[in-house]
């Protein structure tokens, strides 16, 4: 020993503890067995009692240092080498935790490692304490955001197999052996961490110094890691998360070079919203909260951050790059994180057992498939699903539908995104306006399809179409287990006259409604607590909070699923929940919990329009996609149709079919709740009524217009009707027989026998009359008719003249309900790109000048005001007219038009074409002034203007020749967001006919032209916060509080 | 739930009670026209005199381009500015094109325009169209000994055009094999005379068809007299012919063409100054498809009497009616298949006895006003003022005392709706011009 002491420099055991009880006993005691002399000091920071005694008892040569509170771990070791009386003479320093127990030959082989290799720093093989056998650190690494990495798995037992001597970015303070160079060199720890990063602080400034931080694996010891396990009675141990994500930053705000730091604390903070937004999501909100608080702990320390940057930046030896070899990768990281979820999700599913999976057999799947065909309820839904096919033949099969709202797909899948993602709408005349939240949901429906524009549409409407069926199916089944009752709802709700009207009316927003319908009801009316337990009663209202926020959550994201696609459902929707809470205050209104239920109900509307953000502030305007089309007159023609027949029994023909299935319904579902006390198929009678009375008052004209089209008002009657008629059979299958044979048996019975004879003498048989809706030729939708080789034509032409845009005149091309258009607008007319209609037309913009100035050009046309139409169309960059020349108004009016060339002339299309056609960015041609009025206009000559190329939705360029003209005209909507410039030389932009783009092009500029739509970076943050919003609304959603244990650390 | 039930038996009873919406919208009105074009063929070679006389009938003066294309080419614009109420007129020789469509495009207000052609052979007024079309209908034509026609075919647009000519016979229709692809090269205006491509025919219509592009197609014809008259673009179900009389030598013929694929019932009647005359054996006159009809009104009338013909199909299968006076003069007369409250016409060509004939196609009293205006006034005499015209009756009303020069005559009924026609007896040579309606 003596020799040993002789020989061996003198190490001072500096040991940190706070309410460290539990383990520091044992701690002393290694440190007592240690094969090398060491002196030892004990400081206790703050614990509530003082281990002096238990120092002085285990190890009485020590040296005790009591704080008066606790500093953390590094201020403590700091104050105990100030005040140790043997710290001046001590050559290396060893720190340990007091839940750290030391094997005996640790501090020996630390210290000959330390001199052996001449490194700063030297640590040991960090092994459990309760299981010695598990791995805990064989030195450290972490990534550029100092998010620590032990590059062990998890529970990896020690074989031996990191016994090697190595280098590592940093060691943990839990036993941490240092030279006094170092110290004197670098200085001590730096106290401001408290806990966690402190000792990544010392290595990574050590190695910013040019010192060496070694890893000596024979040196064991055991540790508890009772901080981070909180197994210690500290404030740090409940509040990890804010120490770690406040100490962080500092790590990386002191150490990392400048010329990275930027990019590393954006990244890092970019880093911090997505935990933020991840804990969210599992609504582990109480969490959340650490991470503000860190971030202003973090911006309070930051003059003290800044001087030791200082400081540490100056002694720099070893650059950054030197460092980031010892770190993990990103990349490396994520990987290992979703390795260890996977592993996670196997063990768990592996825990379930052999039996788990028995089900999945070849010969136990052959059994079960032939035990479920043979059941009624399978053979009469495959019945049911033939029938469907059979009656949907001519939608399902043949060529893309361009009707009603269902346009085609664009021929490139990534077009629907650019259209999302541009910062300029290209529709219309060109608008700033957000695209339609429907772009994305298409664009992913486009990507199932695998980019195939014709099998997308029919993917988009059999999706939705099974949707609906299976949420009809779905609320059925929950309430009932009657195979039956199921059977009839299904067969009532998808095969109705109404589906059909859809299917005509090519009403994609009838249809999105179609698919959503019986889940806003589930969901509405199991959060109103209508829906009724095994014995018929009402459930016990023991919802809580987080209960019922999930459902608000749910019923939200699928109103903003269905109001995506179409934009008056709404309106159909919040008149659902108005029904249904009016009706549970009716007849609960005395009741507390009713009203709250309600009010959660009906936060569903606001909540959904928040998903859509950023859509739904455009659309929310009153003349937006929302309510625009509703509460106006521009559909009158549609609803003229209808009447109180109609509504009532969902039926625009309403035959006795029509009548016997409703009536039946209704009157048989009401006679089983008298009996039952069923008391939501009196709801859904409610709903029904309201809906069939409100209609009917919008068709005569007394209200107005709630939505586009009346089959969009009716399918929540219809879901209403459907879930009635389910009752109904269920009613009266379960319950009828129990009670005394009365009159409503006979009533029950025979509205049974009168639904049933509606539905399969009546509907069935006119299935076969179902059609695919007439194609409003706008778009190509047949290979080889007219339309597509139109079309064709004109797609070749744009590829080979620039882009240019086309009107459509006349009724041929618009339908009644597009939403691609102004019906009330005088005369019909359609705006598209060469390419016709498609989907990305969907949610015309709102009304602005350069529509109004179209729309009065086009009743110019049509009035025959003007003989030179051709002038006033070329500065909106319109090159072809198209007209029906069966439609003698609009060839009238074409023909009469000296500036338009006949091009082609077909028996049912007459094409025109511009002759003063002007590019979309265009020099002007001499003569024309942006400050002209429409008779100006007509007395101008167009000739000359030349093409600036489009390069994106949002951007043109070219070369400015020395010859060019005075002006530059932007055929898009006035807006100040368009920029342009020659050679980086900003160009004077100004309103031009008064509506359009003008740029000067004053002192002959020379060089490269460029035209962009700025702000795309205000879409961008829309879309990053619409896309938080969404996956923490998914989240939220989708379960319970969820435990994070493991997840984010 | 016996409510319920009573609601669902009652629907019928409550869809009777409740009110309807109006369907009706409010079509989309817009003031004035931001550009017109009137296209005049007028008749090549040195013998005629072709001027074109253009009016604007706005209160404000309006921008006016007269030009000329013929010759695959098209002539220097005659800028300037037309005043409110005032005539204009340019000769159409001197706009720089031979064999030429004139044009008069105006900018804003209500303009009408009118090509009046002298030569040796007779005078004659035609108005002038804004409605280049591909379909274009005559009643009347004839190749025959005494007789001359030719069309002037006008192309006025940067397109190729090709035509089709079609004829209707009393006794078959025909498509004649020169005249099934006829060129019309852009900016050009053809004449083609059909006694170089149809063999003499004394009497059959014709349909002119554009296969490509749009053109405007006048007819010029020749029986001792001289007629110029663009067609009509639509058959109609009802021909109204304000003026008419018979003269002593030679006739007044009604031809009458179906080009329809559909026999036609024709009914035919006439007002006298005096009395509604409706002859039994023209109540119902079938007219095969594809054929022509020729009624010669001294059958029916006395000669000398003036009045006024309508010529209606019972079955509403459309028709084109023309009439042709000779003996005294030659004219052909293109019906007008609607009556309006506002008419032009143009007055005071040449010497002669210059009248208007007004029939009150309506059920109610007409009040009428008549305007004239020449180059450097609009002025409205006390004696044309305030004409009463009795419903379904029609009324004769002198101009030659009125006019001095050429003007343009704004025929105004302040209550009721009129047809007129403006009747012009030279001392070689009758034309008569129908009118050509102003917006209500």
């Amino acid at each position: 020993m003596d020799d040993k002491t002789e020989v061996s420099p003198r190490v001072l055991a500096v040991v940190v503890t706070h309410n460290g009880e539990p383990w520091l006993e044992s701690c002393l005691e290694s440190l007592s067995r240690q094969s090398l002399d060491i002196d030892v000091v004990v400081v206790d920071s703050g614990s509530r009692t003082s281990a002096e005694s238990l120092v002085s008892r285990v190890l009485p040569e020590a040296e005790f240092v009591r704080m008066g509170s606790n500093v953390g771990f590094g201020a403590a070791a700091n104050h105990a080498l100030e005040v140790a009386t043997r710290a001046p003479e001590t050559d290396l320093f060893l720190f340990l935790h007091d839940d750290v127990l030391l094997e005996p030959e640790a501090t020996s082989l630390l210290v000959a490692t330390a001199v052996e290799t001449e490194a700063g720093i030297v640590g040991g093989k960090g092994l459990d304490w309760d299981q010695p056998e598990i791995l805990l650190e064989v030195g450290m690494s972490a990534d550029q955001f100092a998010y620590p990495f032990a590059g062990l798995e998890e529970g990896e037992i020690d074989q031996g197999q990191h016994d090697t001597r190595r280098e590592a970015l940093y060691v943990t303070s839990a036993c941490m052996l240092t030279s006094r160079a170092l110290v004197e060199r670098i200085g001590l720890w730096d106290g401001g961490y408290f806990a966690f990063g402190e000792d990544l602080d010392l290595c990574t400034r050590a190695r910013i110094s040019g010192f060496r931080v070694t890893v000596e694996p024979g040196a064991r010891f055991r540790h508890a890691v009772a901080l981070a396990n909180k197994l210690r009675d500290c404030p740090a141990a409940r509040e990890v998360r804010f120490y770690t994500r406040r100490n962080r930053p500092r790590v990386i705000t002191k150490n990392v070079a400048a010329y990275r730091l930027p990019f590393v604390l954006a990244a890092y903070s970019l880093l911090a919203m997505a935990e933020m937004v991840f804990l969210a999501a599992f609504r582990r909100f109480d969490e959340i909260n650490a991470y503000p608080r860190a971030f202003v702990s973090f911006a309070g320390d930051l003059p003290d951050i800044i001087r030791r940057r200082r400081a540490v930046q100056k002694r720099r030896a070893v650059p950054d790059r030197r460092l980031r070899r010892l770190m993990v990768s990103d990349l490396h990281r994520a990987r290992v994180f979703l390795e260890r979820r996977a592993s996670d999700w196997e063990r768990g599913t592996l825990a379930l057992g052999k039996r788990t999976f028995a089900h999945l057999a070849p010969a136990a799947i052959k059994a079960s498939a032939a035990a479920w065909l043979r059941k009624p309820p399978t053979i009469a839904f495959g019945i049911f699903a033939l029938v469907f096919l059979y009656a949907a033949r001519s939608t399902l099969t043949g060529a893309a539908i361009a009707s009603g709202s269902i346009w085609p797909f664009p021929d490139s899948t990534g077009r629907l995104l650019d259209a999302y993602l541009d910062s300029w709408r290209n529709v219309g005349m060109g608008t700033e306006s957000a695209a339609p939240v429907a772009l994305p949901l298409l664009w992913m429906v486009s990507l199932l399809s695998g980019g195939k524009s014709l099998l997308a549409q029919k993917m988009l409407i059999f999706i939705l179409g099974l949707t609906g069926v299976l949420g009809i199916n779905r609320f059925v089944s929950r309430r009932t287990s009657s195979s039956p009752a199921r059977v009839v709802a299904v067969v009532i709700y998808a095969l109705g006259p109404l589906v059909q009207l859809i299917f005509e009316q090519a009403d994609l927003a009838a249809l999105a409604l179609f698919a959503i319908a019986p889940f806003i009801l589930e969901i509405g009316l199991r959060m109103l607590g209508t829906v009724p337990a095994e014995d018929g009663e009402r459930p016990p209202t023991a919802f809580g909070a987080d209960t019922m926020s999930r459902d608000l959550l749910r019923l939200s994201l699928v109103t903003a699923f269905g109001v995506a696609l179409g934009p008056s459902a709404i309106v159909a929707c919040a008149s659902l929940w108005l029904v249904v809470v009016a009706h549970s205050l009716v007849g609960a209104w005395d009741k507390r919990e009713t009203l709250r239920r309600g009010l959660w109900v009906l936060g569903s509307i606001p909540v959904a329009l928040l998903l859509l953000m950023p859509w739904s502030f455009e659309a929310l305007r009153p003349s937006g996609a929302m309510l625009g089309a509703a509460f106006s007159d521009s559909y009158d023609s549609l609803w003229n149709t209808f009447d109180l027949r109609g509504f009532v029994f969902l039926d625009q023909a309403y035959p006795w079919t029509a009548v016997a299935m409703v009536a039946g319904t209704v009157v048989g579902a009401l006679a089983v709740a008298g009996l039952s006390r069923r008391r939501e198929s009196r709801v859904l009678a409610v709903v029904w009524l309201v809906f069939a009375a409100v209609g009917t008052a919008a068709a005569r004209g007394i209200l107005p217009v709630p939505v586009v089209a009346p089959s969009l008002w009716l399918v929540i009657p219809l879901a209403a009707i459907a879930a009635t008629a389910g009752h109904l059979v269920a009613g009266a299958r379960d319950e009828l027989p129990r009670h005394a044979v009365g009159w409503r048996h006979v009533g029950a019975g025979a509205a049974g026998l009168a639904m049933f004879g509606g539905v399969i003498f009546g509907w069935v048989p006119e299935l076969s009359n179902w059609d695919r809706p007439n194609d409003t030729l706008a778009s190509r939708t047949k290979p080889g008719s007219t339309a597509d080789s139109i079309s064709s034509y004109l797609v070749t032409t744009a590829k080979d003249d620039g882009d240019f845009r086309v009107l459509w005149l006349g009724k041929t091309w618009v339908d009644p309900i597009r939403s691609g258009s102004r019906p009330g607008k005088g005369s019909a007319y359609l705006l598209t790109d060469p390419g016709g209609l498609t989907m990305l037309d969907s949610a015309y913009p709102p009304a602005s000048a350069g529509e109004g100035y179209l729309d009065e050009t086009v009743e110019s046309l049509v009035g025959l005001r003007v003989h030179l139409v051709g002038h006033l169309l070329a500065p909106a960059n319109i090159r072809y007219l198209i007209v029906d020349p069966r439609d003698e108004e609009s060839m009238t009016a074409a023909r009469r038009q000296r500036d338009m060339k006949l091009e082609q002339q077909q028996n049912n299309v007459a094409i025109f074409v511009n002759l003063d056609w002007l590019p979309r960015a265009a020099i002007a041609p001499a003569g024309i002034e942006g400050r002209m009025n429409s008779k100006d206009l007509m007395t101008a000559r167009w000739s000359g203007g030349r093409r600036i190329e489009r390069r994106d939705t949002s951007e043109f360029s070219g070369h400015f020749p020395p010859d060019g003209g005075s002006q530059l005209l932007l055929s898009e909507n006035f807006n100040p967001g368009w920029d342009a410039q020659v050679d980086g030389r900003g160009l004077k932009q100004s309103q031009a006919f008064g509506w359009s783009n003008r740029f000067e092009l004053s002192g002959s500029p020379k060089g490269i032209l460029k035209i962009v739509f700025r702000q795309r970076w205000v879409r961008v943050l829309w879309l990053l916060v619409q896309s938080l919003v969404l996956i923490v609304a998914f989240g939220m959603a989708r379960s319970a509080r969820t435990d994070m244990k493991g997840w984010l650390r | 739930m016996i409510a319920v039930i009573g609601l669902l038996a009652a629907t019928p009873l409550i869809d009777g009670a409740l009110p309807s919406r109006s369907t009706d919208h409010e079509p989309v009105q817009l003031e004035g026209s931001l550009s017109t074009g009137w296209y005049c063929p007028s008749p090549a070679g040195a013998g005629f005199l072709s001027v074109m006389s253009t009016t604007n009938h706005a209160e404000s003066p309006v921008s006016l381009r007269r030009w000329a294309v013929g010759e695959a080419r098209s002539s220097p614009f005659l800028e300037g500015v037309l005043g409110a109420h005032r005539r204009v007129q340019v000769s159409v020789a001197d706009l720089g094109v031979a064999s030429a469509t004139a044009l008069a495009e105006t900018f804003g207000g209500v303009t009408t325009a009118d090509l009046t052609v002298v030569s040796q052979g007779g005078l004659a007024t035609s108005a002038c169209t804004v409605q280049p079309w591909n379909r274009w209908y005559f009643s009347i034509a004839s190749t025959a000994r005494d007789q001359d026609t030719a069309l002037l075919v006008s192309n006025p647009f940067e397109e190729e055009a090709v035509v089709r000519v079609r004829q209707f016979l009393p006794d078959r229709e025909i498509s004649p094999a020169l005249l099934k692809r006829v060129v019309i090269p852009k900016l050009s205006q053809l004449t083609i005379d059909l006694k170089e491509f149809i063999p003499a025919t004394p009497s059959f219509g014709l349909e002119v068809t554009a296969t490509v592009g749009r053109v405007v197609v006048s007819r010029l014809s020749r029986r001792g007299g001289l007629s110029l008259n663009v067609g009509t673009r639509q058959p109609a179900t009802r021909w109204l012919f304000a003026g008419g009389q018979v003269p002593v030598a030679g006739d007044e013929l009604l031809v009458i063409t179906n080009p329809s694929d559909k026999e036609s019932l024709v009914q035919i009647a006439f007002q006298t100054d005096g009395q509604a005359v409706a002859p039994p054996s023209l109540q119902e006159v079938a007219l095969a498809a594809g054929r022509q009809l020729t009624v010669k009104v001294s059958d029916h009338l006395e000669r000398g009497i003036r009045h006024s013909s309508s010529v209606s199909s019972l079955n509403d299968v459309s028709i084109v009616v023309e009439r042709q006076t000779f003996g005294e003069g030659f004219e052909n007369v293109l019906g007008v298949s609607s009556s309006r409250r506002r008419w032009v016409v143009p007055v005071g060509t040449a010497a002669g006895t210059e009248t208007i004939s007004i029939l009150n196609d309506s059920a109610v009293q007409a009040t009428v006003h008549i305007a004239l205006i020449t180059e450097t006034a609009e002025f409205r005499p006390v004696e044309l003022a305030d004409l009463q015209v009795g419903p379904g009756t029609r009324l004769s009303v002198a101009l030659t005392g009125f006019v001095n020069g050429a003007a343009t005559a704004v025929v105004e009924a302040i209550s009721g709706k009129i047809v007129i026609e403006r009747h012009l007896a030279g001392q070689s040579d009758i034309t008569t011009s129908p009118g050509i309606a102003l917006p209500d």
